[in-house]
Order: structure tokens, then C-alpha cells, then sequence
């Protein structure tokens, strides 16, 4: 499909909201972010946020581009289930809220999650989980590369390269400029943005076209999206369920604000922004399943979401959504970015190759890994190699084979080392065989379910006694 | 089974209403942070 034909924004307007908003971004990034001269403020955003901004980054990291884009995509292609099943992702949420209170406990001085797997479970485990976590990492960042560049060609025709680069310079750009304290203030504003711009476009739909129309559209068109008993769909549901929860168990974006909230703070902000965010994929979703009422022609399943809103609401939509994905764009994109490089920081450049090393040396080195992860994803996101969708689940099998592991190690005192590393590789491989075997709905259960396996039943025969101290003990700096 | 218009009507509406009550949370919890000095 060509951009011209579906964009209603002018590239004049598209660069226009692009400037407007990338120079907001770096304002408030260098604004809350200036004070992050220590490694502890540019790394955790000195290990002291409060409530309101715990909530609101937890949720904002986890509104994606993936939310906005892929809900709609997902509402095409799985119907209701797809949306709603999409929208369990806020489980991994709330399921990370005790984690997130033991975590803090457990290690006050930690600073990824690279360095309790080392602690917990030895070298090699943590080598197998670094793959699994970059290589996850890496496919986040594209993804939501990929997202900003497909967004804007859709909506406005500036090219797919052009867009895709300014997003990501812009979030490296401010990422730098206060590590997480940018990022964790801009995404307040984000979070705000996102939500009434989502509550905006979902009420002017139904204003427009009506509940009505819009089942009876679908109910012509596509039938099979209604259908509650969709087999597939109801895979999927249970799939992204455990997608989500394995995302949120082992990336360090989640981690690194477990260790950043003040204490007692992390538990509340994961279960607050667990329900906040479980509205916003059927919100999200919901417009897509106006596509057939409308009489939409969508040649790409991605590019539902912005084609009907721009369809149904014309300029003011356009606008509308290019901003808020725009802004989940952005709040997912730094937050990847910074926990990433922290993670590389932490476990690639201090524990493998400077372990000497010192605060100030790691703090330049913190900014330089952010500016080639940066550099390194633009590379990976110049080909568009798949849809949105199918890049983010093809991760689903690395992901959910480090549930078990990860909750074992953090409430199973017998769990032990090569289990931990067994149900990874495993998990992973059998994932990865039903992903192309039967579907990527799929991937995630299968990965979850075998590494649950070994970590139970290698526990029972092999159990193996941890002194809990080890983690409090550990100062990583 | 086939879900109804009510079906999705109610499940849209139930979602859209958690929506609007997400940023007046987020504005009374920053509000309150901001009095007590524990933004940060």
C-alpha cells in the first residue's frame, strides 16, 4: 500500500507535531534528568521514586506502540478475544507487584536483573539468560522502531527511514541527557497523553459509527472476529497472558524500577498501573473492528489502528493518534533504551570485560552503549522484515521459559543452578519448534510450560540450599 | 458463539470508563507527592 494513499496528513503537519513534540521531550528529559550526575541517579533515578511517578512510568513503559498499533492489528486479525486477550498483558503486571516488593528486599543494592541471575544461579545461567534478555531487548527495539517509522509513513507519507530515525534519535537523544530520571519524568506526561488521547478517539468512534453498526459490519464482513469459541484466539489469549508475564518477569526494564522505587512504594505502583492499563488495549482494539463498517480496505494488518482512526475522525483523528502513539512510542522506547544499556553496562562491560572499573568510567560508558544501542537498532529497523505482531511474539518462547526460573530463584531457597539454566535453553528451543511448527500464538505457552517442568522437577531430585544474604550482601559497584 | 452488539457495547464502555478514571488518579497521587516532597 502506498503512503500516499492513506496518509491525510500533510508531511508539512507530520514534521511540524514531530518538532513540536521531540523538542518537548528533550525539554523535560534534560529539566527532571539534570540532576543525574552520580551513576545512581542516571542508572535507578537515585533508588527514590515516589508513587505517582512509579505508577505512571510502569504503566507508560508497558503502552507500547505494540498497544496501540498491535491491538488494533490483533482485534483484525483474533476478533474480541484479540483485543481482550491482549489486554491480560496488565496480569504480568500485577504478578510483578510482590516480585518487585521482594526484590527491593532482597537486594538493596542491586542494579539489573543480570546480577541477581549471576548471584542467584551462578555464571553460566546468567550467560544463557544475558541472550535471552538482549536478544528479547533488541527485538523490542525494533519493534518499536519499526512502529514509529510505519506510523508516520502511514499517516503523514514521510518516508518509513525518515520517521523510524527521528524517533529513535530523539529518545537517545534525551535518554542521555538524564538516564532514568528522564525517563521515568517524561513518561508521566506521556502516560497522560497516551490515556486521553486513547479515551478521545475510542468515544468520538462510537459517537460516530455506534456499537450497532459497527457489530453489524464485522457480523457482514468478518463473522469469524465475533466468534467467542475461536480456537486460535483463545490460544492466543492464554499465550499473551504468559508472553506477558515473561516479559515483565526478566527484562530489566522492569527490574531497574524495582530497584528505583523508594521503598515500599513498588508493590502499590505495579498493582495501580496493572489496572490502569487493562482498559486500554480494548480501547485501543476496539477501532479496528470499525474497519469493516467503514467499508476500509487494509492491505496491512498493522496499519488498521491509524487508517480508521484517520478515516473516521479525518484531520483532528490524524493528529490525535500520530501524538499518542507518538508518545508510547517514546515512553517504551527510553525505557528500553536505558535499562538495556544498563544491562550492558552492568553485566557485559563491567562484570566481563572492566570489572576495575570505576562510577565515573561507567557512568561514560552508560552513555555511550545507550548511543550504539540506538545506532545498532536504526541498522536492524531499515529493512521492514515483518509485521509488528509477529516480530514481538517471536520472542514469546525466549521470554516465558525465564518465568519459572526467575520466581523460583526469588521464593524457592532449593531451586537450583542447573535447572535455572536447563529450563531456559530448553524452554526456549521447544517454544521456538511450536512457533513455526503450529503457530505464534503459541510459542509462549510452550516455552512456560517446559521450563516449568524442569524447574520443578529438577529441584525436587537436585535441591540445592541458598544463603538469601548472598543478595544483600552484594554491592554489584 | 457469537458475542452480541450488547456484548461489545458493554465491554467497551466498561474499559472506556477505567480509561477515564486513570489520569485523576495519576493528577491526585502527583499532587500528593508534590506536597509531601516524595516525587523523587
Amino acid at each position: 500500500m502506498k503512503a500516499e494513499n492513506t496518509a491525510i496528513l500533510d508531511p508539512v503537519t507530520g514534521w511540524l507535531i514531530l518538532a513540536l513534540f521531540s523538542a518537548l521531550w528533550i525539554f523535560l528529559g534534560w529539566l527532571w534528568g539534570r540532576r543525574a550526575k552520580q551513576l545512581d541517579e542516571f542508572m535507578l533515578a537515585g533508588r527514590n521514586v515516589g508513587l505517582s511517578l512509579a505508577v505512571a512510568t510502569a504503566m507508560a513503559t508497558w503502552v507500547t506502540s505494540n498497544t496501540t498499533m498491535a491491538a488494533p492489528q490483533l482485534a483484525l486479525q483474533l476478533g474480541i478475544w484479540g483485543m481482550v486477550g491482549y489486554s491480560l498483558g496488565a496480569i504480568g503486571l500485577f504478578m510483578f507487584a510482590p516480585l518487585a516488593k521482594r526484590i527491593r528486599e532482597l537486594m538493596p543494592h542491586g542494579y539489573t536483573s543480570g546480577d541477581f541471575i549471576r548471584l542467584r544461579f551462578g555464571k553460566t545461567t546468567w550467560r544463557i539468560f544475558l541472550m535471552i534478555s538482549l536478544f528479547y531487548a533488541f527485538g523490542w527495539l525494533i519493534s518499536l522502531g519499526m512502529a514509529g517509522g510505519v506510523l508516520i509513513n502511514a499517516l503523514t507519507g514521510i518516508p518509513y527511514t525518515y520517521g523510524m530515525s527521528v524517533i529513535l534519535f530523539i529518545c537517545v537523544l534525551y535518554t542521555l541527557l538524564g538516564g532514568l530520571r528522564a525517563v521515568i519524568g517524561t513518561d508521566f506526561v506521556q502516560t497522560i497523553i497516551i490515556v486521553c488521547g486513547v479515551i478521545i478517539l475510542a468515544y468520538l468512534a462510537i459517537d460516530k459509527v455506534g456499537f450497532e453498526a459497527i457489530h453489524a459490519g464485522v457480523q457482514k464482513e468478518r463473522p469469524e472476529l465475533l466468534n467467542l469459541l475461536m480456537p486460535a484466539a483463545i490460544m492466543f489469549l492464554f499465550n499473551n497472558l504468559l508472553f506477558g508475564v515473561g516479559e515483565i518477569f526478566h527484562s530489566n526494564v522492569w527490574w531497574s524500577r524495582a530497584f528505583a522505587f523508594r521503598s515500599g512504594v513498588g508493590f502499590k505502583a505495579y498493582t495501580i498501573a496493572g489496572v490502569m492499563w487493562l482498559p486500554i488495549p480494548i480501547v485501543a482494539g476496539f477501532i479496528a473492528l470499525a474497519a469493516p463498517a467503514l467499508g476500509l480496505n487494509v492491505p496491512a494488518a498493522d496499519m488498521v489502528g491509524p487508517l480508521v482512526a484517520a478515516k473516521l475522525l479525518g484531520f483532528t483523528g490524524a493528529v490525535l493518534i500520530f501524538i499518542v502513539v507518538f508518545s508510547a512510542l517514546a515512553s517504551s522506547l527510553d525505557s528500553l533504551l536505558a535499562a538495556t544499556g544498563d544491562l550492558i553496562t552492568q553485566d557485559i562491560y563491567r562484570q566481563h570485560l572492566r570489572p576495575h572499573a570505576d562510577e565515573k568510567e561507567l557512568r561514560k560508558a552508560a552513555m555511550v552503549i545507550i548511543s550504539l544501542l540506538g545506532v545498532v537498532t536504526w541498522l536492524l529497523c531499515l529493512p521492514r522484515l515483518t509485521t509488528l505482531a509477529e516480530l514481538l511474539y517471536f520472542t514469546g518462547a525466549f521470554v516465558a521459559s525465564t518465568i519459572w526460573p526467575i520466581v523460583a530463584g526469588l521464593y524457592w531457597q532449593r531451586a537450583n543452578r542447573k535447572g535455572a539454566a536447563l529450563a531456559m535453553l530448553l524452554g526456549t528451543c521447544v517454544g521456538l519448534y511450536t512457533y513455526f511448527a503450529i503457530g505464534f500464538y503459541v510459542a509462549a505457552l510452550v516455552g512456560a510450560a517446559v521450563s516449568m517442568l524442569i524447574v520443578v522437577i529438577s529441584t525436587l531430585i537436585w535441591p540445592q540450599s541458598f544463603d538469601w544474604q548472598t543478595l544483600r550482601n552484594e554491592d554489584p559497584l | 458463539m457469537i458475542a452480541s452488539a450488547t456484548f461489545l457495547a458493554i465491554l467497551v464502555t466498561l474499559a472506556l470508563i477505567l480509561s477515564i478514571v486513570t489520569p485523576v488518579l495519576l493528577f491526585t497521587f502527583f499532587i500528593r507527592d508534590l506536597k509531601q516532597g516524595t516525587l523523587w
